[in-house]
């Protein structure tokens, strides 16, 4: 693969630009040529969603997803989870609180998913977060850290 | 949760995870994130065929690949001790001569990229002469199998068999090991026995899929040196076994392990350390062999077996003698196959009283994945088929599942078998916890609804070592050191809760370091759910010489008793006056600390140290058009000992119990003609969130006879192994139709409807 080509990127918030292999994937990508190393690579294949990242607010498993079909787009990695004054979201709050991490190499998925669909206007209609939740796979829990979590989400939601 | 009372500051509290914060917001570093300057990337070339003779390997074309750097194969053995395994050394590093299974490694490449080293293995040319493919246990067995090997016996460093068994070794060249136990006079007690069942129970090939695939580091500096960073779950094994390999001394191969995301048995013992070495040494580079998911899942598995249980019970239903014959497909090599055939074949008697118990269970060699430790080490073989054939039993002798079982538990303190260690809980109080929660069948109004039990007890912390060391620091910060790996167990909180306890400390204040084989205090590895007790005794007892040491240095600057001094929340306490350990440092004197240090080991001895009893019950609705089960309502219990942290108790316990689930419905790695059919993540079917009942519940029992910190035991191995005889139990109480075969697939279980409706009844 000789030929190269350009792409600009808004990773949480900053812009990026850099000359890509057309075979780059977005994980390595966001790995390797920007060193966020938060995104996991797990199954390689679409299956866990340990690589989950929003693309324009939409997750999408990067280890799927080709680093050119990112261009001009406004990317979020676990990196730009927190506030920004570096404490946790209310989701990592949430899954803190419900004593989520076990190995941890699923979470930094489990967040972006989690985030990305609080960040749905509207909610897609007949959609939950648990039906999304569905996309991404946990090896060490029972995913009942994650359900508690989504009930303090829900709680929080409907008492602001 | 039954709680004991707790008067402690940090034991017993849900102490969130240490690393939490950092897996949370993607800042935690696992071994896969590590890399090193001018580091190369490796991949590995796979065979195709499951069977067959090497006549050639042509790597000429791989070296002209550009950016290639360095290639192997089983030709650089040569010279080397190039064979591992647990008990029996019989997998090469790399295939020699012969390959034994579709998708054992041929050669590596280290190339300055891993995509230029993909593109180096396509180009290398292996010429195979193939041999028949041997895909299960009844192939292996059958007259006209052709051998796997040559028939001679591997180096092995099998111990002396425990009691009432005996062993051996590679009897036969499709047999791996031999595995026999017997107490009591068996066929006379047989021949007194009212009723006597004989069922035939199979599992199938589960894959322990953890989300880090497996990945090595490797840099030789020179040839006497070897430093590694890698995911495994043994890193002080690892260094005896590239120091073996490679002819190194030991004190010269470094491990550093840090966190690891998941391993569950799949990263214990050697497994693709020895290939980056190799390359490492061969390139004089650091050399990154990391694996996709789908390798991992080539690289080891669970057992697929067959159990034929025969059972005898007295006229009243007291169990009375059991002999059990297995079968476990050990794959083409041993990695931990006789350590799990030797701990299965000694726990046939399950939770019951037995006059007498025999067992032979045989590692079958085919030409499949390499089958070693996976969570519950047999354990889960043996409650599949013993707890379904307690169900079975019950409805031949006309007794109710839950009262056959609560008649025959051993009693507190009792051994179900010589020289086995006394039973350290309560059988019957934890099964009343779960039978108590759920309503029998005939309560309900759906007709194809069922609930079945299943209880199993397995030991854990056997022949184990673990060190520790802490570290006082005048600043009032402390270190902890420890061998015990961080694989999503939470083993860093746990052991930073005792060392808090002990020191009488804030825990934020407590940092577990990473593990680096030079510094790190030994341990015999991340196995048999023994890191909160084993490795949790030594960091109570390094904290106890920690502390010691401050009041003995304070005990010198104040010119006072050391029985005068207390040490709490990092002060020392002397009458009315307190000091903190700044206070005390005093920059014109020569024998300042750098640092207040306790180190302590702990040995435990063979056989088990505690025992970790699960008891579950499980509900489930059958539809009997499609065969479709769902899970409505799983209970587990577990007797914890004392809970140091409840929350990371019950985490346990939900995850394995979700691996089970997998295990009972849908988890399979299925073979034909010779080749993996749903070895990737993609094929394999995992549980997911959907998956598990709404209704799922956990209890915690603290019995407080563990022989842990604070009274703890493990708990890690428990919360599967109960988990697909509750749900065959549940399926037959529902539909009146029993599968012994594992996963219970829609299909079986409409196959066992209609056999069912084919058939007179004769039991459930």
């Amino acid at each position: 693969m000789t030929e190269s080509l350009r792409i600009h990127i808004k990773v949480n918030g900053r812009p990026e630009s850099a000359e890509i292999a057309p075979n780059l994937m977005l994980v390595d990508f966001l790995r390797e040529h920007l060193g966020l190393q938060g995104t996991k690579l797990a199954c390689d294949q679409g299956a866990c969603g340990a690589c989950t990242v929003l693309l324009d607010g939409r997750p999408v498993t990067s280890c799927l997803t080709f680093a050119f079909a990112a261009d001009g787009a406004d990317l979020q990695t676990i990196e730009g989870a927190s506030r920004d004054n570096g404490t946790l979201s209310q989701v990592q709050n949430a899954l803190h609180d419900c004593g989520v991490p076990q190995c941890g190499f699923c979470t930094p998925g489990m967040v972006m998913m989690m985030e990305g669909f609080a960040r749905q206007d509207p909610l897609p209609p007949g959609q939950t977060l648990e039906t999304w939740m569905n996309a991404n796979l946990c090896r060490c829990s029972g995913y009942q850290g994650f359900r508690r979590a989504l009930d303090q989400l829900a709680n929080e939601a409907g008492n602001p | 949760m039954t709680a004991l009372p707790n008067t402690l500051a940090h034991v017993g509290r849900s102490l969130a995870d240490v690393n939490g914060h950092d897996k949370l917001t993607g800042a935690a570093r696992y071994a896969s994130d590590f890399s090193l300057a001018g580091m190369l990337h490796a991949k590995i070339l796979r065979s195709p065929h499951p069977h067959a003779r090497i006549v050639s390997i042509d790597a000429s074309k791989a070296l002209a690949v550009p950016g290639v750097v360095g290639v192997v194969s089983g030709e650089d053995l040569s010279g080397l001790d190039h064979t591992y395994g647990m008990f029996i050394r019989d997998q090469p590093v790399i295939a020699v001569d012969k390959v034994r299974f579709a998708g054992e490694p041929m050669a590596a490449v280290a190339a300055e990229t891993e995509e230029l080293a993909y593109r180096a293995i396509a180009a290398i040319h292996v010429e195979y002469d193939v041999l028949p493919a041997i895909s299960c246990i009844a192939d292996a067995l059958a007259g006209n199998a052709p051998p796997l090997f040559d028939g001679r016996l591997h180096p092995s460093s099998l111990q002396p068999p425990p009691l009432c068994s005996s062993w051996v070794q590679e009897p036969a060249p499709n047999i791996l090991f031999d595995f026999s136990y017997s107490f009591g006079d068996i066929e006379a007690l047989f021949a007194g026995c009212a009723h006597i069942s004989e069922d035939r129970f199979t599992l199938a090939r589960q894959s322990h899929a953890a989300l880090e695939p497996h990945v090595a580091i490797a840099f030789a500096s020179d040839h006497e040196h070897v430093e590694v960073w890698s995911n495994n779950q043994d890193p002080f094994l690892l260094r005896e076994d590239i120091a073996r390999i490679f002819g190194l001394s030991a004190e010269n191969v470094r491990f550093h392990a840090g966190l690891v995301g998941g391993g569950f048995g799949s990263k214990s013992y050697c497994k693709i350390e020895p290939i980056a070495v190799l390359l490492a040494r061969k390139t004089g580079r650091p050399v990154r062999l990391a694996l996709t998911m789908a390798e991992s899942m080539m690289t080891v598995c669970d057992h697929p077996a067959e159990i034929r249980l025969r059972t005898g019970v007295s006229a009243s239903g007291e169990t009375v003698v059991r002999d059990a014959v297995v079968e476990l497909d050990g794959g083409a090599y041993a990695d931990a196959s006789p350590s799990v055939a030797m701990r299965m074949g000694t726990r046939f008697n399950g939770p019951y009283r037995w006059k007498g118990v025999r067992t032979r269970v045989r590692v079958i060699r085919t030409t499949t994945i390499p089958a070693g430790s996976f969570r519950g080490f047999g354990m889960g073989h043996v409650t599949w088929a013993c707890e379904s054939q307690m169900d079975m039993i019950a409805g031949r002798i006309g007794l109710h599942p839950a009262a056959f079982r609560a008649q025959n538990f051993l009693d507190p303190g009792s051994s179900g078998a010589p020289g086995e260690r006394v039973l350290d809980c309560d059988l019957t109080e934890g099964f009343n916890a779960v039978r108590n929660r759920i309503a029998d069948k005939t309560t309900s109004a759906n007709t194809n609804r069922g609930t079945g039990f299943a209880v199993a007890c397995k030991g854990g912390g056997s022949s184990h070592r673990a060190d520790a060391r802490i570290d006082i620091h005048p600043t009032g910060d402390v270190t902890l050191a420890a061998g015990v790996t961080e694989i999503g167990q939470n083993t860093r909180t746990i052991l930073t809760q005792v060392a808090a306890e002990v020191l009488g400390m804030d825990t934020a204040r407590i940092r577990v370091v990473n593990i680096d084989t030079h510094s790190t205090p030994f341990d015999s590895g991340t196995h048999a759910s023994n890191g909160a007790t084993v490795a949790g005794l030594a960091v109570r007892d390094a904290a106890t010489k920690a502390a010691a040491e401050v009041l003995l240095f304070a005990a010198g600057r104040l010119q006072c008793r050391v029985e005068d001094l207390s040490f709490r929340q990092m002060l020392i306490v002397h009458g009315s006056a307190s000091y903190s350990l700044s206070d005390l440092i005093d920059p014109t004197m020569k024998d300042n600390p750098a640092s207040f240090s306790g180190a302590a080991s702990v040995q435990t001895p063979g056989g088990s140290l505690f025992w970790m009893p699960i008891w579950t019950v499980a509900e489930v609705e059958v539809d009997d058009e499609t065969g479709i089960v769902r899970l409505t309502r799983l209970i587990n219990a577990a007797d914890v000992g004392r809970a140091i942290n409840p929350q990371r108790c019950i985490s346990q316990i939900e995850g394995a119990a979700a691996q089970g689930l997998g295990q009972a419905l849908f988890e399979d790695i299925s073979y034909r003609n010779g080749q993996p059919l749903t070895a990737t993540p993609l094929t394999y079917r995992m549980p997911r969130l959907a998956d598990i009942p709404a209704d799922f519940e956990t209890i915690i029992l603290e019995q407080g006879r563990g022989p842990g910190p604070f009274g703890a035991k493990g708990v890690g191995e428990s919360g599967n192994l109960t988990i697909p005889a509750a749900i065959a139990n549940a399926i037959a109480d529902a539909v009146g139709a029993r599968v012994m075969d594992l996963p219970m697939t829609p299909d079986k279980i409409l196959r066992a409807i209609r056999a069912k409706a084919g058939a007179s009844p004769s039991g459930r």
